[in-house]
């Protein structure tokens, strides 16, 4: 609180890692040296050499911790990185504005902007809470006549947010929608007929409105300069002869991964005519009305053998199982395969799996079971990131998946980084095998869907089995804990999860201690999101010198008041303390149904809805 | 986890807690509609037809409002006065946000789930006929309507069961079928559609006509 607000150390807004604030007088001491006051020995101004010089070698560096570090070092460096950043990186679209960001870095090539809370993706906060696009883009549309790179997630964007973004930018050349909404067909229309140097369209995750507009028309009837067309989220009907007709005509088309409505046997003629893929994602992998009879006669064994090139395979949304041998051929080569919509046994998958030596990323839905989990271990040694998914997510007591398959994956493949594991029970045991297993963990993501659940085995908390993650696996960074969890659970990430930036909280803790062990303990938390955990005023005032070094704090349904809110908005002024109710009708009740506060340089944001208050 | 209040009503989420005897769970459809077709041919009009031709649709929704509530997602999630259950406090309502399953995937995985599993789990319930101390057993999931039921249970105990669209005949002749429902109460069978009667039967019991 005692810096100022405006010193160097706040102005890298954007930035991820950030340490913490420097030490107001250090930065000032520099200035004062490189300004020739106060110091032994006179520093000319820095001249116009050095700072070419200086510009040339920022190019270098690419990393946006590497350049928030350098502008740091003086105003010379400062200004010479503002100069040289291509890639913009907001990590939270209200932390800083368009037009500041946009007046500090004037020659940027690729932005990427992230909006709502994570949490929004499962309803716990009503829709139209604000991350939009539109002044984002307005701001960018003048000061950015270059921009090539789009990435959002989380964001609202709408069909004129896609026009004004396809009118601005000649050169435009990437546009990645990541679970964002509130546009639809005639947008992509817009931007797939006026990009036209577009490369890549990605839709992932976003849902996108049917306006009955056939957008893969609207792409140039030339040849086109697309190498990657995402569009597996997309709910409508495309047109598909429109479809195979660019195909045809982008031969740099690299990665295509199909939506819902295009059958098995459409699969197959669009495989023939791009057998240069490296990422295919299949449609629905089956007969949909219109010809089944003669989709099941075609050679889907050749067309996959033909993709010499393919490591990435997803899609089959509405997989026919026997259908599955066609895709044997390229097994072998894949690096990634996304079965999460593939509703297959053990018995399917095992036969697939055994050829998927090179697999480093699996996702599957738990329909495969521990057998298949099983299966999955003894192969795939190169494994980094597994995720499985319930076809069930509801509470119950026994599910396909548990202990079990958590186990054989931990002593099957050693190099496991990342993992995100549903399941309706669990045991320490096996959580702890992990922790020893598979020391190179980064992210350790557990959903017990029971909640409150202890150890199926034993039934104690799940307190030692999470303590074992932060304790053994020493480059964790994200970690989601779940089922029954005292404070002892967050005395320990508080006191082992040194490097943990995000952090995931549901019905865990006793009181406050629980979280007043993670912000007194873990120095990198930035992301901390926390449901239904007995967690008060008392424990929220205890990260006050923390909130600064955070992206965000959300807590909801937990025990604060407005008033402890009120206290922590007073006390940290660039702190904006947003306050919700997650249902609009009802009355406020003794606690704050939704806490959400992130810092910022624009303090109050100006699109509050109406369930929104700003403290 | 403990048993907990149901939420009865239609357009409410079901805690599968309460329902030890169901494995795959069946998601109550709005009344009204028809008992008797099979669960595959529901699950192909969801996955085929509803999504299509939507227009604009807020960004919060998933698809149609029909298919919402054939799966037992209330249209406003965090609307908690809407469900009906009793006792329960909004908080423990939330059931809809948890897990964390974004709610396209839920959808969709629901869809797949109601399909896999029907095919293979069965629902077997006590059958008692007023006057004989010894039950039988019944796979409800076999049957795909009322009236295969009925038509089960006439050829197992040897009478006529009374269909519930018939007028009542109060008569010592003839039999009703009735159900214990998850609230301890006796109901007669046939008020509600097949599937929420299937969420909530615990048991069957025969009793003569002219008793109701």
């Amino acid at each position: 609180m005692g810096d100022d607000p405006s010193s160097s150390s706040q102005m890298s807004e954007d930035d991820d890692d950030r340490s913490p604030p420097l030490d107001p007088s250090s930065s000032n001491k520099a200035r004062n040296c490189s300004s020739g006051s106060g110091c032994d020995y006179i520093i000319p101004y820095p001249d116009q050499v050095l700072e070419n010089v200086l510009e040339n070698v920022l190019c270098f560096l690419t990393a946006r911790q590497d350049r928030n570090a350098a502008s740091l070092v003086c105003k010379s460096w400062y200004r010479a990185e503002a100069l040289t950043r291509s890639g913009l990186f907001i990590g939270n679209c209200y932390a800083v504005s368009p037009r500041r960001a946009t007046a500090r870095f004037t020659r940027v090539r690729a932005v990427s902007i992230k909006g709502k809370p994570r949490f929004a993706d499962f309803n716990l906060m009503p829709p139209n809470w604000g991350a939009h696009f539109r002044p984002w883009v307005s701001a960018m549309a003048k000061a950015y006549p270059w921009l090539e790179k789009v990435y959002l997630k989380r964001m609202s964007v709408t069909d004129d947010d896609l026009a004004l973004l396809a009118e601005s930018f000649p050169g435009f050349k990437e546009l990645l929608l990541v679970c964002c909404d509130g546009f639809g067909t005639s947008g992509l229309a817009v931007v797939a007929s006026k990009c036209r140097q577009l490369k890549v369209l990605d839709l992932i995750e976003s849902e996108v409105l049917d306006d009955d507009v056939d957008w893969i028309c609207c792409f140039p009837e030339s040849l086109t300069c697309l190498e990657s067309l995402i569009f597996d989220c997309v709910e409508c009907h495309i047109n598909f002869e429109a479809l195979e007709r660019l195909v045809m005509r982008s031969p740099l088309l690299k990665k295509l991964r199909l939506n819902r409505h295009v059958s098995i046997g459409q699969l197959h003629r669009l495989m023939v005519r791009a057998p240069q893929l490296t990422h295919l994602g299949t449609g629905s992998f089956s007969t949909l009305e219109g010809n089944p009879q003669g989709d099941q006669e075609l050679d889907y064994v050749s067309a996959f053998a033909a993709c010499k090139s393919l490591v990435c395979l997803s899609g089959f949304r509405e997989i026919l199982p026997d259908q599955l041998p066609a895709i044997y051929p390229v097994c072998a080569n894949l690096t990634n395969l996304n079965f999460s919509y593939a509703n297959i046994t053990a018995e399917q998958l095992i036969p697939v799996i055994r050829h998927c030596h090179k697999l480093q990323i699996f996702w599957v839905l738990d329909s495969v079971c521990d057998e298949g989990l099983k299966a999955v271990a003894a192969t795939c040694k190169e494994l980094r990131e597994l995720r499985v998914f319930p076809v069930n997510a509801r509470e119950d007591t026994e599910g396909p998946v548990s202990e079990v398959g958590l186990q054989a994956i931990s002593e099957g493949c050693r190099k496991l980084q990342s993992i995100l594991y549903f399941c309706q029970r669990m045991t320490n045991a096996a959580v702890i095998a992990m922790s020893k297993n598979c020391p190179d963990l980064v992210v350790f993501r557990l959903c017990i869907m029971g909640r409150h659940r202890p150890d199926h085995a034993t039934g104690e908390s799940m307190d030692e089995g999470f303590g074992a993650i932060v304790m053994n696996c020493k480059k964790l960074t994200r970690l989601a804990v779940s089922g029954l969890l005292t404070d002892q659970a967050f005395s320990y990430i508080g006191q082992f999860g040194k490097l943990v930036r995000t952090l995931s909280v549901a019905f865990a803790g006793d009181s406050d201690m629980g979280l007043k062990y993670l912000l007194e303990g873990c120095p990198k938390l930035q992301k901390l999101e926390i449901r239904d955990s007995p967690f008060g005023d008392s424990a929220l005032r205890s990260g006050l010198h923390h909130y600064y070094n955070m992206r965000f704090l959300w807590m909801s349904s937990c025990l604060l008041t407005r008033e402890g809110c009120q206290d922590v908005a007073q006390a940290l002024p660039r702190l904006v303390v947003e306050v919700m109710k997650s249902d609009e009708e009802e009355e406020t009740g003794e606690y704050v149904d939704i806490l959400y506060l992130y810092r910022s340089l624009e303090g109050q944001r100006d699109d509050i809805p109406k369930f929104v208050d700003i403290l | 986890m403990g048993l907990r209040a149901a939420a009865h009503s239609s357009s409410s989420s079901i805690d599968s807690s309460n329902h030890p005897d169901l494995d795959g769970l069946l998601i109550p459809k709005p009344s009204g509609s028809s008992s008797s077709s099979s669960l595959s041919h529901k699950i192909k009009i969801f996955n085929g037809g509803t999504n299509s031709r939507n227009s604009r649709r807020s960004s919060h929704t998933r698809t149609d409002l029909s298919t919402d509530l054939r799966l037992g997602l209330s249209i406003s999630p965090y609307h908690h006065s809407d469900l009906s259950s009793t006792t329960s406090s909004p908080r423990e309502e939330a059931l809809l946000s948890w897990p964390p399953i974004k709610s396209i995937l839920r959808c969709t995985l629901s869809g797949k789930a109601e399909n896999f599993h029907h095919q293979n789990s069965s629902l077997f319930v006590k059958v008692y006929m007023e006057g004989i101390p010894i039950g039988r057993k019944l796979n409800l999931f076999a049957h795909d309507g009322y009236d295969a039921l009925i038509t089960s249970l006439s050829l197992m105990f040897k009478t006529t069961i009374l269909c519930p669209d018939n007028n009542h005949v109060h008569s010592e002749k003839y039999h009703v079928l009735t159900y214990e429902d998850q609230e301890g109460d006796w109901m007669l069978v046939g008020d509600v559609p097949w599937e929420i009667f299937l969420t909530t039967v615990k048991r069957l019991k025969i009793t003569r006509a002219d008793r109701c």
